[in-house]
C-alpha cells in the first residue's frame, strides 16, 4: 500500500449519474457461463443426446421401445434432438435449471457478495431483473445445447432422410430442423418458469445446496401430481403440466393449442413467483 | 448506568444542533433494530459522524457495531429512527448516496472461482455511476493503492487472510468516495498491513474523505481517529471528539510500593474510592483529591513510595470503563 | 418498546406481499374470464321452438368444417386397473372411456373426413379419402388400410367406435334416435361455444328410472350443426359426459388434410374386409343380443361367449381378466355375477355368461336377467 503516494481523491461533489447499461448483466452472464460447476452441468446434458446417438448407432433397435422418437432416429439423425430432449425433459434439465436459479440469490448470500453488490449499490429488483435474465439465459442455452448436439451427432452418424411428424405425414429435413428449433425455445420458456420458482425459493435461504434441492423437488414433485388422475381437477394449473405440449408442434398442420396454453402457464408462473421473490427479497434483512 | 450517564456529558456536543445539521456525514436519530429473535442489537442511537472526520467506533464483541453499519447502508430494515448519510435521508436516496461511499461490512467477501481484478471488474460492473472506460485503470489504481497488484490475477480463493482484506479495502476505494465506512479493516492484516491502512485511512482524511471504522483494536482509534463512538450492548454509551473523551476520563494515581497494602489502608482513610492492589502496585481513582495531599500523607504514614504517578488514563481504560471489562461478550 | 415504532413499517411489507397475491388473482382470473364470458354471456337470437331445432338438426349439412374437439367423460367409473392414466393423454383410440381426449377434425363432405387424436406427444389419425380409410398410430407406427366398397355412405367415421360418440354431430344423431314418447325435448338459455352462439336443445327421459337426467345439444346458430353434447346423469350437476368444439371453422379444409401416405419405415396391414373395420372392437359378439323394455330404459341382454374368468384368463388379455375381478360381486334370484356402475350406465356380467347393460339402475338390470 503506498500509503505515502496515496494522493488526496477527487471528491464526488455533484450527484452521480446513473446510465442504463447492460454490464452488469453481461458480468453476470459471465458468472454463470464461466462457472466450472455450470459448464459441467451443460456438459452432462450435451453427453445425453450422443449417448443416445451411440447406443442408437450400436444396437439399432427394431420398435416402439423405449422413450418417444428413439425408433425413429434411423430414419433421420434429427430425431435424436427430438429423442434426447425428450428424455433430459423430466429429470436432467429440471435439474440443471435448478441448480443455476438456486443458486441466483443464496450464493450471493452465502458467499457474502450479496452484501457488496447491495452496497455498490445495486437495487434489489435490479438485482433479481438481472439474476433472473441470466438463469432465462441459461435455461435457453440447456435446451439448446442438448438439441444443437443431438442434431450434429446425429447427422453425423446417421442419414436426414425424411421426417415422419406425429401425424404420419412426412417433411424435409429443413421443415424438422425448424419445427425442433421451436420445439427447443418451447422447452426453453418451459424451464424459464421452473426457473422463476427457483429464485423464488432461492431468496429464501442462504444456503444455496438448499435452494437447488427445493426447486428439483418442486420440478419432481409437480410431475408426480400431473400422473395422478384422481388429481385432474388441478393438473392445468401444474407447473410441468404443458411442458410435453411441444408435441402439438410436430402435428400436421402444426397445432398451437397446447404450446399456447404452455406458454401461458410459464407466463403466469414467471409473473406469480417473480413477484413472490421481488415480495420477499425487497424486505428481506441482508445479514450473511 | 454510570456509563450512560458519562455518555450523556460527553456527548453534549453531538447534541447541539448548530454543529450538526445536514454538514453530517452520518447522522442517525433512534435507530435500532430488534431481529426476529427478539433480541434488540441495536438500541435507538444517535450516531454522528462529522464531515471530514475519522470517526473510531469503537465497541466489544456483539455489541452492535456491525448491526449499525447494515443498517447505515441499508442491507437490513431498521426497526425504528431515521438516518440520513452525507445529508440525503436514508435509505430513501440510498441510489444516490451509496456511489459516493465505499464500505467493508464485516471483512470482505468475493467469488472464489475470480480472479482479485475480476472480482473488482464485477463489482465494478454493477455501479450504474461508473464509467466503463475508466475500469481498468480504477481498478489497477485500487489493487496498488492496497498492495495487490502482483497478486491481482491469482484466484480469490488462494488469497490469504490479509490479501482478502485487503481486496475488501481496495473494493471499497474504486471510486473517489465521501464516505468510508470499514468494518475492522485491519482484522487478519499483519502489523505492517495494519501500519498501512492506517495510513492509507490519513491519507484519505487528508483529502477529505470521511471514514467511519469500527474497531475493537484501541490502538487503531487512538492514533487516526478525530472522533469516537463508544458502543456497549446495543447502546452507543458515549461519543465525541477524542479529547473530549480523553478529558472525560478520570484521572489515577499510580503508587508502588514494598508495603502495597499499607498504602492501599492509607488512601482507604483518606477517602480514596476503591483503591485495587495489583503486583506491587496500587491504583485508585484520583477524584477531587490533590496528588501533593495523598504523596505527602503516604510519606507521613512510613510507606516507601518507590514511584508516585498520576495519569490521564489512556483510550485503553475509559473503553473499559465504559464497557465493562469481563471477557463475555454482551448479547 | 421499539415495536410501537414500527406499524408503518409492517404495513408497507404487508403490501409488498399484495403485489404477487394481486398477480397471482390476475393470473387465474385471465383464463377463467376468457371461460366465464363465453359462458355466461348468453346471445340473443330468434327464438326457435324445440321442434323446429329438431328439424334443424337433422338437416344441417356443412360442405366442410374443421376445429378442435375436446370430449370429456366423468362417468364415475370405479378405479379399474385396465383402464390405465387417461389424464397423461394417451392417444389410443380405446381410451376414450374416461378421462379428457382433445381431437382435431376436419370434414369435407361425406367422403373426405379425418380425425386426430392428440396424445402429449403421439397420435392416433383416423383418416377417409372416398374410398380409402387409413388409421394411423405414430406410438406404434403402424397403418391400417381399409379399401371401402363404393357406395357406403358416411357413418363410417363413427363406425369404429359404436358405444361413445366422438363428435358432436354423431352424439346428436344418436340422442335423436333415442327419441321417442318416453322423451320430452325443450329449450334452454343460449349458449356460446366455440366463440359461436348456439341454441341448447335439452332432451329429458320421462321415466324417472334412468341414470339419464337430460342431454343438452348445443346448436349453432347459423349452420345448425351440433357445436357441444353433454350428458348429465341423474343426481349430478356437472356433465358425466361432454363433447364439443373449442374451436371451429366452417371453411372447407384443403384437401391435403385428407391425404395419407404411410411413412417410411412404417408397418402397413391391408383389411380385406369390405365392411367398416373394427379396429379396437375386438370382443367377439355372442348371440344376437336381445332388448327389454323401451326407451330410456331398455336393458340390453347379450352373451359373453368366452367369459375370462376372475383370476385371469388369456382372453381378451391379462388386464380384462384383472379389471373384472375388481368389480364388487353381486347376487340375486337370477343368480351371481359381477356389477359394473357408473353414473350413466350399469353392466352386468354373470357367471353364467350373461352381459346385461343398461343406462338405468343396477335393480332394473336384476330384473331383466331374471326374466
Ligand atoms: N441476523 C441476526 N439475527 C439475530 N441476531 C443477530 C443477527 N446479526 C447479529 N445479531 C446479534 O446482534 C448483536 C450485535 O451483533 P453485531 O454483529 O452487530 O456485533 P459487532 O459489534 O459487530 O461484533 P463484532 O465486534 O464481534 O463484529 C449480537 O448479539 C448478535 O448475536
Ligand atoms: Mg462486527
Amino acid at each position: 500500500m503506498s500509503a505515502v503516494e496515496a494522493v488526496a481523491p477527487v471528491r464526488a461533489t455533484s450527484r452521480p449519474r446513473r446510465v442504463v447499461s447492460t454490464r452488469f448483466l453481461r458480468s453476470e452472464l459471465r458468472l454463470v457461463f464461466g462457472r466450472l460447476r455450470n459448464l459441467a452441468v451443460l456438459a452432462v446434458l450435451a453427453g445425453v443426446p450422443i449417448l443416445i446417438a451411440v447406443a442408437v448407432r450400436l444396437s439399432s433397435p427394431d420398435s416402439g421401445e423405449g422413450p418417444a422418437f428413439l425408433s425413429s432416429i434411423t430414419d433421420n439423425g434429427l430425431f435424436v434432438s427430438l429423442a434426447a430432449m425428450t428424455v433430459v425433459l423430466p429429470l436432467f434439465l429440471p435439474l440443471a435449471v435448478a441448480v443455476v436459479s438456486g443458486d441466483a440469490v443464496a450464493g450471493e448470500a452465502n458467499l457474502g457478495t450479496l452484501r457488496y453488490l447491495l452496497t455498490v449499490p445495486v437495487r434489489r429488483s435490479r438485482l433479481l431483473a438481472v439474476k433472473y435474465t441470466a438463469v432465462v439465459a441459461f435455461c435457453f442455452a440447456a435446451t439448446l445445447v442438448v438439441g444443437l448436439v443431438g442434431a450434429a451427432i446425429g447427422l453425423a452418424l446417421f442419414p436426414a432422410g425424411p421426417v415422419t411428424l406425429l401425424s404420419g405425414t412426412t417433411v424435409g429435413s429443413a421443415e424438422a430442423s425448424w419445427r425442433i428449433l421451436l420445439c427447443a425455445l418451447y422447452i426453453g420458456a418451459c424451464m424459464a418458469a421452473l426457473g422463476a420458482v427457483g429464485m423464488f425459493v432461492s431468496t429464501l435461504t442462504e444456503y444455496p445446496v438448499a435452494a437447488m434441492a427445493s426447486t428439483a423437488v418442486l420440478a419432481v414433485t409437480s410431475q408426480v401430481l400431473d400422473a395422478l388422475p384422481q388429481l385432474s381437477a388441478i393438473h392445468p394449473y401444474l407447473l410441468s403440466h404443458w411442458w410435453l405440449a411441444y408435441g402439438d408442434l410436430l402435428r400436421d398442420p402444426m397445432s398451437s393449442t397446447g404450446p399456447l396454453h404452455g406458454l401461458g402457464s410459464a407466463a403466469a408462473y414467471i409473473a406469480v413467483f417473480g413477484a413472490l421473490a421481488w415480495a420477499r427479497f425487497a424486505g428481506r434483512d441482508v445479514s450473511s | 448506568m454510570t456509563a450512560t450517564a458519562r455518555a450523556g456529558s460527553v456527548a453534549a456536543r453531538s447534541t447541539d444542533p448548530a454543529r450538526t445539521g445536514s454538514g453530517d456525514a452520518i447522522r442517525t436519530e433512534g435507530r435500532t433494530k430488534r431481529f426476529r429473535s427478539g433480541q434488540v442489537a441495536v438500541d435507538r442511537i444517535d450516531l454522528v459522524v462529522p464531515r471530514g472526520s475519522v470517526y473510531g467506533f469503537l465497541g466489544p464483541n456483539g455489541s452492535g457495531k456491525t448491526t449499525t453499519i447494515r443498517m447505515l447502508l441499508g442491507l437490513i430494515t431498521p426497526t425504528a429512527g431515521s438516518h440520513s448519510m452525507l445529508g440525503e435521508p436514508m435509505p430513501r436516496a440510498a441510489a444516490d448516496v451509496l456511489p459516493r461511499v465505499g464500505a467493508l461490512v464485516e471483512g470482505p467477501a468475493f467469488h472464489p472461482h475470480l480472479s482479485g481484478r475480476r472480482n473488482l471488474a464485477r463489482l465494478d460492473a454493477a455501479d450504474r455511476t461508473s464509467d466503463p472506460r475508466t475500469a481498468t485503470t480504477r481498478i489497477g489504481t485500487a489493487l496498488e493503492r492496497v498492495g495487490l497488484t502482483a497478486a491481482a490475477g491469482k484466484r480469490y480463493r488462494a488469497y490469504s487472510l490479509g490479501m482478502r482484506q485487503r481486496l475488501g479495502i481496495a473494493a471499497a476505494l474504486l471510486q473517489p468516495r465521501d464516505l468510508l465506512v470499514l468494518d475492522e479493516p485491519t482484522n487478519g492484516l499483519d502489523p505492517q498491513g495494519t501500519r498501512e491502512v492506517r495510513g492509507l485511512v490519513e491519507s484519505l482524511a487528508h483529502g477529505g474523505t470521511t471514514v467511519l471504522l469500527s474497531s475493537h483494536l484501541l490502538s487503531e482509534v487512538d492514533q487516526v481517529c478525530t472522533h469516537v463512538g463508544v458502543m456497549h450492548v446495543g447502546r452507543l454509551v458515549s461519543q465525541g471528539t477524542i479529547e473530549d473523551l480523553r478529558t472525560a476520563a478520570v484521572p489515577r494515581v499510580h503508587v508502588r510500593t514494598s508495603r502495597p497494602d499499607d498504602a492501599a489502608a492509607v488512601l482507604r482513610r483518606l477517602g480514596v474510592p476503591a483503591p485495587t492492589v495489583h503486583s506491587g502496585e496500587v491504583v485508585a481513582d484520583l477524584g477531587p483529591f490533590e496528588p501533593e495531599a495523598l504523596l505527602r500523607e503516604l510519606v507521613l504514614a512510613d510507606v516507601p513510595v518507590r514511584e508516585f504517578r498520576v495519569d490521564t488514563a489512556d483510550l485503553e481504560d475509559v473503553f473499559v470503563a465504559l464497557t465493562g471489562e469481563g471477557f463475555d461478550v454482551s448479547g | 418498546m421499539s415495536d410501537q415504532l414500527a406499524p408503518a413499517h409492517r404495513h408497507t411489507r404487508l403490501l409488498r406481499w399484495g403485489v404477487p397475491a394481486g398477480v397471482l388473482v390476475v393470473a387465474l382470473a385471465v383464463p377463467a374470464s376468457g371461460r366465464v364470458l363465453s359462458a355466461s354471456a348468453a346471445p340473443s337470437l330468434p327464438p326457435r321452438t324445440p321442434a323446429q331445432l329438431l328439424a334443424d338438426l337433422q338437416t344441417a349439412r356443412v360442405d366442410g368444417m374443421s376445429g378442435t374437439v375436446v370430449q370429456h367423460s366423468d362417468l364415475g367409473l370405479p378405479q379399474l386397473p385396465g383402464l390405465g392414466t387417461s389424464s397423461t393423454g394417451s392417444s389410443s383410440l380405446t381410451s376414450l372411456v374416461s378421462g379428457t381426449h382433445t381431437m382435431r377434425v376436419w370434414y369435407s363432405g361425406p367422403d373426405r373426413a379425418r380425425l386426430a387424436l392428440l396424445g402429449t406427444l403421439g397420435e392416433s389419425d383416423v383418416v377417409l379419402n372416398h374410398r380409402d380409410l387409413w388409421i394411423w398410430s405414430s406410438d406404434q407406427k403402424t397403418a391400417q388400410h381399409h379399401r371401402l366398397p363404393a357406395g357406403t355412405k358416411d357413418a363410417q367415421k363413427r363406425g369404429k367406435h359404436p358405444e361413445l360418440p366422438t363428435t358432436p354431430q354423431a352424439a346428436a344423431d344418436r340422442a335423436l334416435a333415442a327419441i321417442t314418447p318416453t322423451t320430452e325435448v325443450s329449450t334452454a338459455a343460449n349458449a356460446t361455444v366455440a366463440g359461436r352462439s348456439a341454441y341448447e336443445l335439452v332432451i329429458a327421459p320421462k321415466d324417472p328410472r334412468s341414470l339419464v337426467h337430460e342431454v343438452r345439444v348445443a346448436i349453432d346458430s347459423a349452420t345448425h350443426v351440433p357445436l357441444r353434447f353433454r350428458a348429465f346423469a341423474t343426481g349430478h350437476s356437472a356433465p358425466a359426459f361432454e363433447v364439443g368444439f373449442t374451436q371451429v371453422s366452417f371453411q372447407r379444409p384443403g384437401d391435403d388434410q385428407f391425404r395419407f401416405t404411410p411413412p417410411p419405415g412404417t408397418k402397413v396391414t391391408e383389411a380385406t374386409t369390405g365392411t367398416a373395420p373394427a379396429t379396437t372392437d375386438k370382443t367377439p359378439r355372442g348371440a344376437q343380443p336381445t332388448v327389454v323394455g323401451t326407451g330410456w330404459t331398455a336393458v340390453v341382454l347379450g352373451t359373453a361367449p368366452a367369459m375370462p374368468s376372475a383370476t385371469g384368463s388369456r382372453a381378451g388379455g391379462p388386464d380384462v381378466g384383472r379389471m373384472l375381478a375388481s368389480l364388487p360381486r353381486v347376487h340375486g334370484t337370477w343368480g351371481s355375477g359381477r356389477l359394473l356402475t357408473s353414473s350413466l350406465f350399469s353392466v352386468l356380467l354373470t357367471d353364467d355368461g350373461r352381459v346385461v347393460a343398461g343406462a338405468v339402475s343396477p335393480e332394473l338390470l336384476y330384473a331383466a336377467a331374471a326374466k
